[in-house]
């Protein structure tokens, strides 16, 4: 129990750091990490909240009691990493696109061309 | 026959597949998308019409909850009818070859929204909606439209990373990922929730991606983007709002006050597109006010929209001084002042029966709250009933048929026994011609401008955060 305290501390601290990063860093490359840093964070406490709850898989033999993982969180968080991953490699394209014209990556920069 | 597979079939699978054909084959799919378009909104009215309700439990235990009720149905017939007028207007003219391909997956993704009831996958089917809509934004491949893409997907990536967070929640306490067993989650689990959809919904400060997005977008894209994707992220709201009372209040509360707060916005502006775009903002407060009433708002309000900036793409320019100085063809100053008519809420269209409606259901400071707000509405949309008429020009012109549709779409939307009480009907007129006349005395004077500020990416995404704290410490209290 101890460990799994432990595991979710460091997991909420990686959320917490990537969302600093998020809000704090004007480079956009940097922010996408920090989004990909946060994503991440996210997805390893789905699979973390997994081990909780201990249920035989469908196949077992339901006779001997097995300690195994809730197959639900981690068969649907395949579909939140692809996802995620589609997201940030668009992104990527796209910034490339935007430090073409802009020339800079810096989102304040960014912002004050934009407005003028 | 199994209805709701058959419905499943059309509404979601069709349009997905077909999406895929149109990849390998643009020209030929072209001119079947608009038919498949209608064929779903006239079985979604009729299924509205005949009180249809089904649920369908795909797979079995832990599978997905799919609900056919009128709540649903109404934002998908919502939906064909404004993708059906949104593809006939683009007919005539030549866009990139797989514009057609992207709005017919949007399509299918918008319908799978409106339909499920399953917190997960809703979660798939925002984001994939988001990541089409940033599709759609960049299209023209103007410097300014990628930026204000790249700006809407990483806020609206990170309002959904607060989703997922928000649904593991659900699940840790649950054990399941349906909004059904959502009534007694933690507060932290709505907070999460509902801030991460208000981003796509475009709720208060989170949503002021929107202006820069809708102003850059081509108008057919800003059509789409106001009339659907907006409402994407609105409609598992009102899903939520129906089983959690948290939510509900939550909803009811922020409503009023973001239908006030959008119209300080668009009374300053003096960008035609962007001026749309802030009112989306204020609409959608009303819209949220009354949950239970909200599909049918959110629904009409997409017609209207959509049919605003279809015609704002016909205009000789964007800048509404310039616009009144000049005025503009018939052809696009009869839909413009009947759209703006129609959002201000005038007798005979579904505006003023959903306003009625959600304005009978609330009494206190709310109702205040929203009458000024539809003041406002009227005051801001006064600037484009100034616009003058030019005699010359056809008519009809090349899209008529697309603004038929959603002219009488908006009327049947009106059509509604009990509604017109006498009271009622010149309540709104009043108000209409309050609001007019005070937009003529009010006109030399320039109103308050609001910061731009928040505006900014890393504000729009630092109040997001202290919004879902707010509202978290709020709940918990």
């Amino acid at each position: 129990m101890l460990l799994l305290t432990l595991l979710r501390i460091i997991l909420l601290g990686l959320v917490t750091v990537g969302l600093a990063g998020l809000l704090l860093k004007r480079n956009l490359i940097m922010k996408i990490i920090a989004m990909d840093i946060m994503n991440t964070g996210v997805i390893s406490l789905f699979v973390l909240a997994a081990w909780k709850r201990g249920k035989a898989p469908l196949t077992a033999d339901l006779s001997i009691p097995l300690v195994s993982a809730d197959p639900v969180p981690q068969a649907v968080i395949v579909t939140a990493i692809v996802i995620g991953f589609s997201i940030l490699s668009l992104l990527v394209v796209y910034v490339m696109d935007l430090s073409r014209y802009f020339h800079t990556l810096d989102t304040e920069r960014i912002q004050k061309k934009w407005h003028r | 026959m199994n209805i709701p597979v058959v419905l499943i079939f059309l509404f979601v699978f069709l349009p997905l597949s077909g999406g895929g054909l149109l990849f390998a084959f643009p020209e030929r799919g072209r001119k079947l998308l608009p038919f498949l378009f209608l064929v779903n909104s006239i079985i979604s009215g009729y299924m509205i019409f005949t009180g249809f309700e089904d649920v369908l439990l795909f797979s079995g235990s832990f599978g997905v909850e799919i609900v056919f009720d009128p709540s649903g149905l109404i934002l998908t017939l919502m939906n064909g009818i404004v993708f059906l007028s949104v593809s006939l207007s683009m007919a005539d003219r030549s866009f990139p070859p797989l514009t057609m391909a992207l709005i017919s997956i949007l399509h299918g993704t918008a319908n799978a929204v409106f339909i499920s009831n399953d917190l997960f996958n809703i979660f798939v089917c925002v984001d994939l909606a988001g990541i089409l809509g940033f599709l759609l934004i960049r299209m023209g491949r103007k410097p300014r439209q990628v930026w204000s893409a790249v700006k809407y997907l990483v806020t609206a990536n990170f309002g959904m990373i607060l989703y997922l967070l928000g649904c593991l929640q659900v699940y840790t306490h649950t054990g399941s990922f349906s909004i059904n067993s959502i009534g007694n989650v933690p507060p932290v689990a709505v907070a999460l929730l509902l801030t991460g959809l208000s981003v796509k919904g475009g709720i208060l400060a989170m949503g002021l991606w929107i202006p820069e997005a809708y102003g850059e977008a081509d108008a057919e894209v800003s059509a789409l983007l106001s009339g659907v994707i907006t409402k994407v992220g609105l409609a598992p709201m009102f899903r939520i709002a129906s089983v959690s009372p948290l939510a509900h209040g939550f909803l009811s509360f922020i409503g009023p006050v973001a239908a006030i707060w959008g119209v300080l916005y668009a009374m300053a502006e003096k960008d035609l597109k962007k001026m749309l775009a802030y009112s989306t903002l204020s609409q959608v407060g009303f819209a949220i006010s009354v949950p239970a009433l909200g599909p049918f708002y959110a629904a009409s309000h997409g017609i209207a929209k959509a049919w605003l900036f279809l015609s704002a793409g016909n205009m000789p320019g964007r800048s509404i001084e310039y616009l009144q100085k000049k005025g503009v063809e018939l052809s696009s100053w009869l839909p413009m002042v009947f759209g703006a008519l129609v959002i201000a809420g005038i007798p005979g269209s579904a505006l003023y029966i959903a306003k009625g409606l959600a304005m009978s259901y609330l009494e206190d400071w709310r109702l205040i709250l929203l009458y000024l707000a539809s003041l406002g509405t009227a005051v801001y949309y006064s600037k484009l009933m100034l616009i003058p008429p030019l005699k010359k020009g056809k008519l009809i012109k090349g899209s008529g048929l697309s603004h038929l549709i959603l002219f009488v779409a908006l009327l049947a939307g009106g059509a509604r026994a009990g509604s017109y009480g006498i009271f009622q009907v010149w309540s709104s007129l009043f108000l209409i011609f309050s609001g007019f006349s005070l937009y003529l005395l009010l006109r030399k004077r320039s109103f308050p401008v609001l910061p731009y500020w928040p505006e900014e990416i890393d504000h729009i995404m630092g109040l997001t955060v202290l919004f879902c704290l707010l509202i978290w410490g709020v709940f918990a209290l």
